[in-house]
């Protein structure tokens, strides 16, 4: 696991990206997309980890809604902003309970947020094969309580020490949901994972991220971060 | 030379253009009898907005349709240039503000007019652009913002609708135009711990006219029988508190403003004014407040309450006569609020309950809202569907009803149940 959380990721990050909505309920598939902009920047030093924001231009409904978060080290809820073009304001809301639904998406808050090495227990399960990679596969169970999940299950790809499934299950010991992210491709000194689909097996629901256009390591500015760059999108 | 027009070109070339907006032709029933509420609306909204390095030029237009007669109308609701320099943002030109920390209702949200044709639209949708600059500077946790308005606008009411229960039969003769325009507001807002305060101040004229003079007929013997009531604006000043704060799940907003109004001092030629005018002196002071409670549900349902309040104190009039500056015993006028929350028209007391989400994928938006007037007997209740069959479409159906007390005919919502409806719309967003 120490060799997974040593691949190198960019300070900061821009990403195009089109998230698809699958439901498959009754065996009948219908599928609703957006596209969305996700900017983020990561933090060495100071009180947040990262500050991230997510600009929606499709729907043509909700073009110009914008969502801004800034993740604390301390582990104390996010500072979140909202706007909303109708309202002409910015709102700072918040979202203590990481469980919740992204967006209405079936990534929670926690799935998107990542998790530090030492947040977890590990134990090696074996070696299994995944989307044509050998991968050794992984038990992680986490240390503090306020999760959703009482454990994961990972597959790494022996080669390139990519997370390429993950198994959550829930408190219960059900498996609930499947992450699936079989392709990446390597740009510069960077992996992007080009496709993830999370399955809710409970819901019959599926969400697809695909990345339509990346940037790395452009040197945001913090000013970008902010109330006032929110508003102007 | 060339290097300039070189750099402008290049300035041109990477300049941004973008434009959204929404059509949605819509019909509105009475639900007692089933005919059409035959009020104009706005059938097409369009945002336009260009954008070169740091400036913004914006456009919000609609066009604005009335069913029968068929009548339209191109409003130009905000056209402003915008500057964003590394401290802030600067804009000039015909904009809508807002202000304050709850969504909607907000007593301190006084820059803008508001058109009552749209009263029960959400958002900037009800409010009336000002030509106006303003300034708002970012520092560390603090927001500064000024705004300066030459201009004075004056809420739109819909003068001789009869499909508008509240409406007024003729639009009146304003007596007294404002003498001065200008209008001025301050905001700061900051952060304290998980929390957002902000005090603002703002003085302005009135939006809707109330009585500044009288031509009054005083007999010996009989009660004074008042001619003709004669309209001006006042002149208030608001200062206003907000803040937003988290109790885990749970949000508060909580906006309150404290509005001092006066009438303006006419400085009318004695020598030239009839002798039977009589000038009507008044100074109120009066409250309004917000209390918003949200929350949202893991199905991410939003469910929203807010308790609004407007109280009245401090009042004192005086009526005396233009010519002889003497005092004279004439009643006091009915007050009513020339600024803030336009629901105080309603009621002192209400309460409002809202829930909101979307369902199905982004398909399905759901959404419901109950008023209570806690003064006295009056409620609206509302819904709406909204399905969307494919994306950037929209079929929506809602009702609004409301009840008031057949006792008390001047009762607001009493009033207004002639005006409850269905509606039945398309929306198309581009």
């Amino acid at each position: 696991m120490e060799k997974v959380d040593q691949i190198k990721s960019p300070y900061d990050i821009q990403t195009q990206i089109k998230m698809t909505l699958i439901s498959n309920k009754g065996g009948k598939k219908r599928s609703r997309s957006r596209v969305l902009t996700s900017i983020e920047k990561k933090y060495e030093n100071g009180i947040f980890k990262t500050k991230s924001l997510l600009l929606f231009s499709q729907p043509k409904e909700i073009k110009g809604t914008a969502f801004l978060n800034w993740d604390r080290v301390d582990g104390k809820g996010d500072d979140q902003w909202l706007y909303l073009p109708a309202l002409k304001k910015v709102k700072r809301i918040r979202t203590s309970d990481k469980s919740r639904s992204f967006q209405g998406s079936d990534f929670s808050y926690e799935d998107l947020s990542g998790r530090e090495l030492d947040s977890d227990e590990y134990k090696l399960l074996g070696e299994d094969l995944f989307a044509g990679s050998v991968c050794y596969k992984v038990r992680a169970i986490p240390l503090e309580k306020e999760t959703q999940y009482s454990s994961r299950i990972i597959w790494i790809d022996k080669n390139n020490f990519l997370m390429k499934k993950i198994e959550f299950f829930n408190k219960k010991n059900n498996l609930f949901k499947v992450l699936d992210i079989p392709n990446h491709v390597k740009n510069g000194d960077y992996w992007t994972a080009t496709k993830m689909t999370m399955y809710n097996l409970m819901k019959s629901h599926s969400t697809e991220l695909k990345v339509i256009e990346v940037n790395y390591d452009q040197g945001l500015k913090d000013n970008i971060f902010t109330e006032r760059y929110l508003k102007r999108q | 030379m060339k290097k300039y027009i070189f750099l402008l070109t290049i300035k041109f070339i990477s300049a941004q253009f973008n434009y959204s907006g929404e059509i949605n032709p819509y019909v509105m029933n009475r639900t007692s009898n089933k005919t059409q509420i035959n009020l104009p609306y706005r059938i097409i909204s369009l945002d336009l907005g260009y954008t070169i390095g740091n400036l913004d030029i914006k456009t919000v237009s609609a066009l604005e349709h009335r069913n029968n007669p068929s009548e339209w109308e191109y409003d130009i609701r905000e056209v402003y240039l915008a500057y964003y320099p590394s401290w802030g943002e600067v804009k000039v030109g015909k904009q809508i503000h807002a202000w304050g920390a709850a969504d909607g209702n907000n007593p301190t949200d006084n820059i803008n007019a508001y058109d009552y044709y749209y009263l029960f639209n959400s958002g900037t949708g009800k409010k009336v652009g000002a030509f106006s600059f303003s300034a708002k500077a970012y520092y560390k946790s603090f927001q500064l913002e000024g705004i300066f308005t030459p201009k004075h606008e004056v809420n739109r009411f819909p003068y001789g609708e009869k499909d508008f229960p509240l409406a007024i039969a003729e639009k009146p003769t304003i007596e007294y135009p404002v003498e001065n325009d200008w209008e001025f507001g301050f905001r700061i807002q900051t952060t304290v711990g998980e929390s957002d305060f902000g005090f603002s101040i703002f003085n302005g004229n009135d939006r809707t006219p109330s009585l500044l003079s009288a031509n009054v007929n005083f007999q010996d013997n009989i009660p004074p029988v008042i001619k003709k009531l004669n309209l001006g604006y006042r002149t208030t000043t608001m200062w206003g508190l907000d803040f937003v704060t988290f109790f885990g799940d749970l949000t508060l907003r909580m906006e309150s403003a404290l509005f001092k109004t006066q009438t303006p001092i006419l400085r009318l030629n004695v020598f030239k004014s009839p002798l039977d005018l009589y000038e009507y002196q008044q100074e109120i002071n009066y409250l309004q407040s917000v209390l918003q409670i949200e929350y949202t549900t893991l199905s991410d349902m939003t469910i929203v309450m807010q308790l609004i309040g407007n109280k009245v104190f401090n009042e004192s009039y005086d009526w005396f006569h233009t010519y002889s500056q003497e005092l004279v015993g004439l009643p006091s006028m009915k007050f009513s609020p020339g600024m803030g929350t336009p629901f105080a028209m309603f009621s002192d007391q209400a309460l409002l309950l809202s829930s909101s989400g979307v369902f199905m994928d982004d398909r399905l938006d759901l959404g419901g809202n109950i008023m209570m007037n806690l003064d006295e007997k009056g409620q609206m209740i509302g819904a709406n569907i909204a399905y969307s069959p494919l994306i950037n479409w929209k079929i929506e159906i809602g009702f609004t009803i409301f009840s008031g007390d057949k006792n008390n005919l001047e009762n607001r919502f009493t009033l207004m149940e002639d005006f409850s409806n269905t509606r039945v719309g398309i929306i198309y967003n581009f």
